[in-house]
């Protein structure tokens, strides 16, 4: 690591699909502590590829990712799971919650499934319902949803609670993929405002993977994804 | 693990209609397994223990199994009959304390009638317990006309002490022909034992012989001579001079006899029931496996349409292995509920019809806790269940790894 504020490393990071033309070929990028970073990526630049990657989903055959300290390139995929339960929040533009759980409990999935994450909830609340009820109330997410199922929501609504689950026992990097796109702007910059605001009071380290460019200015950092010879 | 096990009951429980159908079809061939168990068990208790305190039981050389049969258990084909004069014989055998001579042949609207002593009501034991009369008392020993009723035939018929009933010639099905002429009294009802007795009017040898004979009317049906015997119920001072005492009776030459335990006749009846019982249990595990395999092929099919799902458990940092536990965890869970309710559902059986069985095949069934064998037999549909379950459990386990953060959309 290249120094110790340093919360994400890429370093000659080289990817390729099966029979593909590479998508990274000796990438790299830093991202310090309380960073919030915006990833430009245009539609099959392999944005989704880097998600996967820097969720330790993905095996990095060349190069090292380097998460929080963790070697993520020399690590097993179940390891990097447990960093990936422990130290990071994620929220997906679709697929988010679990169908069959309620608003609040897919909120306290981390905290249910990571003691560790519980234990950094209990030091704030006295409970980890409470903890899930004032992100709630963070995100402006009504108390009356909390026992709703999850898929009675509406998709902003869905939106939020992905955020809650991912803000929820303070982990140290917050990833997001764009908001999703079936809200209008307004909704959408809302969102933004709350997820900024959210990673500020918490010392989170924010990323956020877009093709969206209106989202740039809300970040102080920017990355390219690297521009790949042919698009397909 | 709590948390694991809440995670997948409300997994099963967003596919209600499907955990159902799942559930249900689970109990029933739960159900159809333990009722093999029981009806298995139930039937060799309640004929072993039908009629406890005999030693051996005399009759004509013939099939063992099949003198037990008739004289205990009123089934199958009457055997030949034995003169009187061997009970001077046998009763000259120094171990024999007791014989109590069994006659059949009549019947009451088609329940058995036996001609025996009053020692009869002394000397044997149902269910380990001395017969005991729920109103009045024995026959008298004489020619009286004087008959004791079973409990079953009681209840059926709805008699009462005093009331006079008439006894049929023959099984009472088909062609028979009433003794109406020689009317007999209910003295005695004897209290439900849970064995054939309950089935059963008993008879004075001396009225049964009157019947027969004609020496107390007109009737005269068959050319029996004044004493004649399906069968004699022996017991003996010391159980441990049974097979002497067998052997003495095996070597009567005139005439020629033949002394049975019931119990070693009993287990030859089972070892010949034993290719009907496997096949019976096979079939039932055949159904088992059918539904296990259900479970698994369901789990399997509805893994699709869960990709998202498995791809948010992953995004929270759950493991493909821990997602493959899960998998298992589901369809134990749901067999777990099969079991229980398939439980319920022979207890609801067993409840409903032992009264049926008790009365058609003298079969004593109570509801009452699973036997080792029913748990052995659970635990092995719980093991298979967990064989099964590994292959969507794998399929699961490689959706995990291969869709990662971004499942198909669906």
């Amino acid at each position: 690591m290249s120094s110790d504020h340093t919360v994400i490393e890429v370093k000659d990071l080289q990817f390729a699909w099966p029979q593909q033309t590479p998508l990274f070929d000796h990438f790299n990028f830093t991202i310090q502590v309380n960073q919030k970073t915006y990833i430009a990526g245009p539609s099959g630049s392999g944005k989704s590829t880097l998600l996967n990657l820097l969720a330790g989903v993905l095996d990095a055959p060349h190069g090292e990712i380097w998460v929080n300290g963790h070697a993520f390139h020399q690590l097993s995929g179940p390891q990097r799971d447990q960093i990936r339960g422990e130290e990071m929040g994620f929220i997906f533009q679709q697929f988010n919650l679990i169908p069959y759980l309620s608003a609040l409990e897919n909120i306290l999935l981390p905290l249910n499934l990571f003691p560790k994450r519980k234990a950094a909830a209990l030091k704030d609340f006295s409970s980890i319902k409470e903890a899930g009820m004032y992100l709630m109330t963070r995100l402006s997410l009504p108390l009356s949803i909390a026992d709703q199922p999850s898929h009675q929501l509406s998709v902003g609504q869905q939106q939020r609670v992905a955020a809650a689950r991912a803000f929820i026992g303070n982990p140290q990097i917050v990833i997001a993929d764009e908001p999703s796109s079936a809200l209008d702007w307004e909704n959408q910059s809302q969102f933004m405002q709350l997820f900024l605001e959210l990673g500020e009071s918490q010392k989170t380290t924010l990323l956020m993977v877009s093709h969206d460019e209106r989202l740039a200015p809300f970040f102080n950092q920017r990355i390219d994804l690297p521009k790949r010879g042919i698009d397909q | 693990m709590m948390y694991w096990i809440k995670l997948a009951i409300q997994s099963a429980l967003s596919r209600k209609v499907s955990l159902l159908i799942i559930i249900f079809s689970t109990a029933i061939s739960v159900t159809i397994l333990l009722a093999v168990f029981k009806i298995r068990d139930d039937t060799k208790t309640s004929f072993t223990n039908a009629i406890s305190g005999v030693d051996l039981v005399v009759g004509n050389k013939a099939s063992p199994t099949e003198l037990i049969l008739h004289s205990i258990f009123h089934i199958g084909r009457p055997t030949s009959l034995i003169p009187g004069s061997a009970i001077k014989e046998i009763q000259s055998i120094s171990q024999v304390k007791w014989l109590v001579p069994i006659q059949l042949g009549d019947s009451y609207r088609s329940y058995p009638v036996i001609g025996t002593t009053t020692d009869f009501f002394q000397q044997i034991r149902a269910q380990n317990k001395a017969l005991a009369f729920s109103s009045g008392n024995s026959f008298g020993g004489g020619n009286q006309r004087e008959v004791v009723m079973g409990a079953n035939v009681a209840r059926k018929f709805k008699h009462r002490l005093s009331d006079k009933i008439t006894l049929s010639h023959g099984s009472g099905i088909g062609p028979a022909q009433d003794h109406s002429d020689t009317p007999f009294t209910i003295v005695g009802i004897l209290e439900a034992n849970g064995t054939p007795i309950d089935n059963s009017i008993l008879i004075s040898t001396q009225s049964f012989n009157g019947l027969h004979d004609g020496s107390d009317g007109k009737v005269q049906f068959a050319q029996l001579s004044n004493s004649q015997y399906s069968a004699f119920f022996l017991g003996l001072a010391q159980r441990s001079a049974v097979f002497s005492v067998r052997r003495q009776i095996d070597s009567l030459k005139s005439p020629p006899l033949m002394a049975v335990m019931p119990g070693v006749a009993l287990d030859d009846l089972w070892k010949t029931l034993e290719v009907a019982e496997n096949a019976l249990l096979l079939v039932s595990v055949g159904v088992i496996l059918t539904s296990i395999l259900g479970i698994a092929a369901a789990l399997l099919t509805s893994l699709e349409s869960r990709r998202r799902e498995l791809a948010t458990l992953r995004v929270v940092g759950v493991k493909p292995l821990q997602i493959f536990f899960l998998i298992i965890l589901e369809s134990l869970l749901i067999v777990t509920a099969g079991i229980i309710l398939g439980w319920i559902f022979l207890q609801a059986l067993v409840f409903t019809f032992s009264d049926w069985l008790m009365k058609e095949w003298g079969i004593l069934s109570t509801v009452g806790p699973p036997t080792a064998n029913d748990l052995i037999g659970l635990l092995m549909i719980l093991i298979a269940a967990l064989i099964c379950s590994i292959i969507p459990g794998i399929k699961a386990y490689r959706l995990a790894l291969h869709d990662g953060l971004n499942p198909p959309n669906i």
